[in-house]
This record gives C-alpha cells, structure tokens and sequence, in this order.
C-alpha cells in the first residue's frame, strides 16, 4: 500500500513565513493526484515535505503506514522528476538511469535488466551511451523519468516535470506521462501551475494558494463546482467571469439581477440556496466564458476586441467597468460577425452554469467543500490505528 | 556587435606579441643556452658573476645575451644527470615535498569546499570570512607563525614542516567553494533521493563534476609549491633536504651553465603538466568568478 496521508502538515521558514498551514489531506493507493497553484502558493514545499527535502514543521505525514516525519530521503522508497530534469552531466544515460540501483547495491546483471526496461518503456534505448548535453530537453525529461521508475518505487513525485520544455513537447510529453500511469501502477504527486496539465494528467487535483488547500476534487469536480472564486477563478482559460449581482428570492425561487437583467435561477440551485438560508442582498455571480452566449437577450454590454484562438472566438466586452469575456464557437454567427468595438451587444448566460459566491468570504453559495479526508478517504484513519 | 577594425585587430595582436615575448624570452633563453658548451657560456656569460676585492658576488656589467648556440652541446645535461647526483637529489627533493603538498591541498579543500557548500548558517559564514581574510594576508605574513608552530610541533627541519602547512591553503578552499557552488542544489537532491549517502554524494556526484577546478588548482599549487624559496630557507636548515628551487636561487659562477640545463629540466613537469590539462585549467579558471545560484 502506498497511501500518502497528511494530517495537519505545516511548514514554516525562518519561524516567521508559513510556507504550508494545515495541510489535511489523504492520497490513494496508485493514485494520480495533481498540486496546482499559482507561483509561491506551497505546491512544490508540500511535495518536498514528502521527499524529504523539507522538514515538516508540524503534523504527520504517513507514506503507507509508516509515519516519514523523520525518515531520510533515500528510506521513504520514492522517487522524484525534477523540473531541470537534474541529470549527473558527467554520467552517461546508461549510468544514469542505473544511479539509483547502484546505490542500492543492486546485482549487475538486474541492473542491466531493468534499465533496458525501462529504456524501452520511454523510448530511449539509442541514448543510453550518450551524456545529458548531447540530449534534447524532451530526451533529457524522458531520462529523468526512466531513472525514477526503473526504481520501482511506492511514489512517484513529479515537480513541474515539463514546464522546461516547448508547448508542442509538453503536449506530447503529457500524453506519455498518461501512458506511463497505466503502464507502471503506482501513486503518483504531481506538482504543476499549469491547469492543464492539472485537469488532463490527475485522477483528484488539489487547488492550493498561500500554503492552503483550496480544494480537493476531480477535474470535473473542481471545473463544474468550485470551492471558491480562487479556483473558480484559476481553473478555467480564459478565466471564469465575476459580476456583481442582486440575489433575490420571490415564492422561495431565487433569481439574480445583472446587467439591467433579471435571471431565474434552476430548482437545484434555489434549492441549495434555501437549505444554506442565504439571505437576498448583493453576491458575486460567476459564469465561464463558454456559458456566454451572444445573442438578442441578455446583459446588454459594449463590446470591445475579438481574439481568434482556433476552435473558439474570445468576445471580449465591457459591462460598466468590468471586462467580460465569451467564448463563441468560431462557426457561429457572433465569430463570424465579430462585433464592433463600442457597439452594444447582448450576453446572455446558461442559467444551470452560473456559480454564486459570498461577496465577504469568496466562498461558493451553491457548493460545499467537504472535509477533504473524511469524505475521500473515510477509511484511512481507522486502516493506521 | 561592430566588428572590430583591421587596425585595430592588428594593434591588438601585436600588443599581444609583445607581452607573451616578453614572458617567453628568459624561458626560451634558459633552454636555448643549456644547449651551450661551457666554454661559449663563460664567454657570454664569464663576467655577469665576478668576485669582488671584499670577496663577495656581484653582477658585473659584460652579459652577452646570445639565443642561439654556435655549437648544440649535451655537456650541460649529461654534467647534471650523470657527473652531479646532488642536482637529481634536489630534484627528487622538490618532487618529495610538491606532491604530498599538492595531494594534500586538493584533498583538503575538496572536503572543506564541500562543507561550505552544502551547509550554510551563520558558523558557516562566519569561517567562510576568516577564510577569506587568511587568504588576503601575504604568505611572509602567516611565515612567523609557522615557524613557531613548527617549532613547538618538533617538525623542524622536517619536510612537514613544509607540507602541513601546505596542506590547508585557504585560497583553494575558496576557489573550489566557488566552484561547486554551482552544482544545482537538484543534483544534490536527486542523489539524495536515489539513495547515495553523504560521502558517495561527494565522490561521486560533486568531485567529477569539479574536475576542471580540482586539475587548475593541482597545477596552481604545483607551481607554487614547485618554486618555492622562502619556506624551505626558513624551516629546512640542512641543505640536503632542500628543493631544487632553494639551489636555482643561490647559483653561483662556474656553475651557470649547469643551472640552465637544471632549470630547463626543472620546468618539464610544470610544462607536461600544463600540456596535458590546459583545457581544464582554462574552463576551471573561467568558471570561478561565475557563481550561479
């Protein structure tokens, strides 16, 4: 078993910057799970407590059962891509990729066996004389992959493995990693700032910002019901709208007023709104640019410029002082005819897409954020004791 | 960039021609005169090293600077290698202390460089600095104390006494501190991670990589060290124990011709050694002033 459980994990520098604070969270056996934020929110101090480059300032973290606060690097049985790829330059791939088996006194002749493996695995059999220098940078990543799994480790940790590479490599670097998941069935941590990566690659991402833990979901989870207008507003390109709004609530049916223009609300979400109490009054409405619509109806806002990105057309327009962006399919009439810049248009948005936050607190009205451990991982606790 | 002008790549070349002759020439006038007969070097040279009334040397004013031999003669070299064993002896002398001192040194800052790179704090900083002022200070300055240390070690008169204090030269602490600086901290990690151990994180991770710094500052000390005057006056009182530096400083005449052939000789492994790395020696130079964090 090769669970990694945090409970209440906290890291601080120079006992004043919190780097991590009550970071509560239960990894599955052979789970793909994805740290996302923005630079500086913890994400790679978080997955250098679990190497054991960091020191754990507080809490427990458990690899398995085993409680790793004071266990060494080279005792957790994990293995870590580095985002420079870290490469010994005055080793040849071959020796590379058999580092780590060296160092565990491992026979010769498995030493050979696994690192042709793991060489045909990632396609890279032709580059085992050649030294790191001579390599391009998606040969080199493909390296540094090869000498951590030729390990066989518990856990796989990846800090922003590709991040270093070109758009075209990373795209295809990403589908190998989703080949490499199936193929060598183990837990992986993967630390990205990129969502995309984030949303493709993890079974569950974990949204993070100043050393918290935002939220914790699946990809669809966390895209379709967000925590907050943090995540709302980090996952999603181009990002998630935030509009000033009237709630109201007439015959326990709640609806918003934006742009001069009143929207009902679905059952599900007057529904939700009733159970939370949440008073009428001003919130904060959210909607993502591809549930904007261009249409006759609508918040009536004057347009601005068009970018074309291929499959979508961003409209970008202006509601007051607040820009909007939708998203059209580039085959619809608004792409087509773009709008003019200061002419006044009408936005009008799917209703069952629209996420309400407390205009105080962030927080989202219409969805809770469940107490990540107990309801992911109701077992773990009770499995250690 | 603007290219640069024919004129001004021509002064530049000829500014530069001009400098490395001038370095060359005392060395290309030592080895051309070895090959001189004795007599064609007393007559070049039978005046510089004359005898006062007072009976002390002097220089006198008649030198006749001559590079090329009238005749190639071996007498020099064969006086050296086969009529003079003294000379070989104080060959062997200089061999004997240069290599403890230059093994030593390298092994020394390689292990302190490493200290001071991989654990940082205010204890570190703290020795970091007075390393750092050590090395400010001329060695004339640090020569007292290693006389009275010596001194009260028992050592003098001994070759440690040369080659301990050899041995823990600041200055290659810090040029090599500077260097496996540059080793990104991922590396270290990495090794970390895949289950190398302190010492093996050392040997075999940072000291390949800081090959160029190790040869360059081998072959620096190995020069200092090689040439050395000073330490082996002071702290070796037999001349039978004295390198063959200590006798290329103190010729006398009549035995002129014999110095040149000695020193020629005296630089071969100086110049073999520098053939053979100048490519890490000029990478392990370029590299010192350029930390990367």
């Amino acid at each position: 078993m090769a669970q990694v459980i945090f409970e209440h994990v906290k890291k601080v520098y120079d006992k004043s910057v919190v780097a991590v604070e009550d970071f509560d969270l239960a990894i599955r056996d052979r789970e793909f799970v994805v740290f996302v934020g923005p630079s500086g929110c913890g994400k790679s101090t978080t997955l250098r407590m679990v190497a054991g480059l960091e020191e754990i300032t507080e809490g427990q973290l458990y690899i398995g059962d085993t409680l790793v606060n004071n266990v060494l690097p080279k005792d957790r049985d994990i293995s870590m891509v580095f985002q420079n790829y870290a490469l010994y330059p005055h080793m040849t791939v071959y020796d590379n990729i058999a580092f780590p088996l060296k160092m565990r006194k491992m026979p010769k002749s498995e030493i050979k066996k696994r690192v042709t493996e793991a060489a045909e695995i990632l396609d890279i059999t032709d580059l085992l004389k050649r030294k790191p220098k001579a390599l391009s940078g998606g040969q080199r990543q493909r390296v540094a992959i090869g000498r951590s799994i030729v390990r066989e480790p518990k856990v796989f940790l990846m800090d922003e493995p590709l991040s270093n590479l070109d758009a075209k490599l990373r795209n295809q670097m990403r589908t190998e990693i989703i080949k490499l998941r199936r193929r060598i069935d183990t837990t992986f941590i993967y630390v990205t700032h990129d969502q995309t990566e984030a949303m493709t690659l993890g079974d569950r991402i974990v949204v993070m910002d100043r050393g918290h833990i935002m939220q914790v979901g699946t990809p669809q989870e966390v895209y379709a019901r967000p925590a907050n207008m943090f995540v709302a507003g980090f996952i999603g390109m181009p990002q998630m709208n935030f509009i000033g709004v009237e709630l109201d609530v007439s015959e326990g049916r709640y609806s918003v007023l934006a742009g001069g223009e009143t929207f009902l609300l679905t059952d599900a979400a007057s529904t939700k709104l009733r159970e939370r109490q949440v008073a009428p009054g001003e919130v904060i409405m959210g909607i993502r640019p591809e549930h904007l619509d261009v249409g006759e109806r609508g918040m009536a806002v004057s347009a601005d410029v068009c970018e074309m990105t291929g499959g979508t057309v961003n409209i970008h327009a202006f509601l007051g002082e607040r820009e909007l962006i939708a998203a059209v399919p580039s085959h619809s009439r608004a792409a087509e005819a773009p709008p003019v810049p200061g002419s006044i248009i009408h936005l009008m948005p799917e209703v069952d897409m629209i996420q309400l936050f407390d205009k105080d607190t962030g927080g989202s009205l219409l969805w809770n954020q469940p107490k990540e451990r107990e309801t992911f991982f109701p077992a773990a606790e009770d499995d250690r004791r | 960039m603007r290219k640069k002008s024919l004129l001004g790549r021509a002064c530049a070349f000829i500014t530069a021609a001009i400098f490395a002759l001038a370095f060359l020439l005392p060395t290309i006038l030592t080895m051309t005169n070895s090959f001189m007969t004795q007599s064609e070097i007393d007559a070049n040279y039978g005046q510089v090293f004359k005898s006062s009334t007072s009976g002390s040397n002097f220089v006198a004013e008649q030198v006749n600077l001559k590079f090329i031999p009238d005749k190639v003669s071996f007498t020099q070299y064969f006086k050296v290698l086969f009529q003079s064993p003294e000379y070989l002896l104080k060959f062997w002398n200089s061999v004997i202390l240069t290599v403890p001192i230059v093994l030593l040194q390298v092994a020394v800052a390689a292990i302190a460089a490493y200290g001071f790179t991989r654990w940082r704090g205010k204890v570190r900083a703290g020795i970091f600095f007075f390393y750092v002022i050590l090395m400010l200070m001329p060695y004339q300055v640090t020569l007292v104390p290693n006389y009275l240390v010596s001194s009260w070690l028992g050592l003098l008169n001994t070759r440690w006494a040369i080659i301990l204090p050899g041995a823990f030269a600041p200055f290659s602490v810090f040029l090599l501190t500077k260097y496996m600086r540059r080793i990104p901290a991922s590396l270290i990690e990495a090794a970390k991670l895949d289950g190398a151990g302190e010492w093996q994180i050392f040997t075999r991770i940072c000291l390949p990589q800081c090959r160029a710094a190790l040869y360059s500052i081998a072959l620096l000390v190995f020069i200092d060290y090689w040439n050395m005057v000073e330490q082996p006056l002071i702290l070796l009182s037999d001349p039978e124990k004295q390198p063959l530096s200590v006798f290329l400083s103190q010729i006398n005449a009549g035995e002129i011709g014999v110095a040149f052939a000695v020193a020629t000789i005296y630089m071969i492994p100086t110049l073999l050694l520098f053939l053979h790395g100048e490519e890490y020696l000029v990478e392990g130079i370029a590299h010192q002033g350029s930390v990367k964090g």
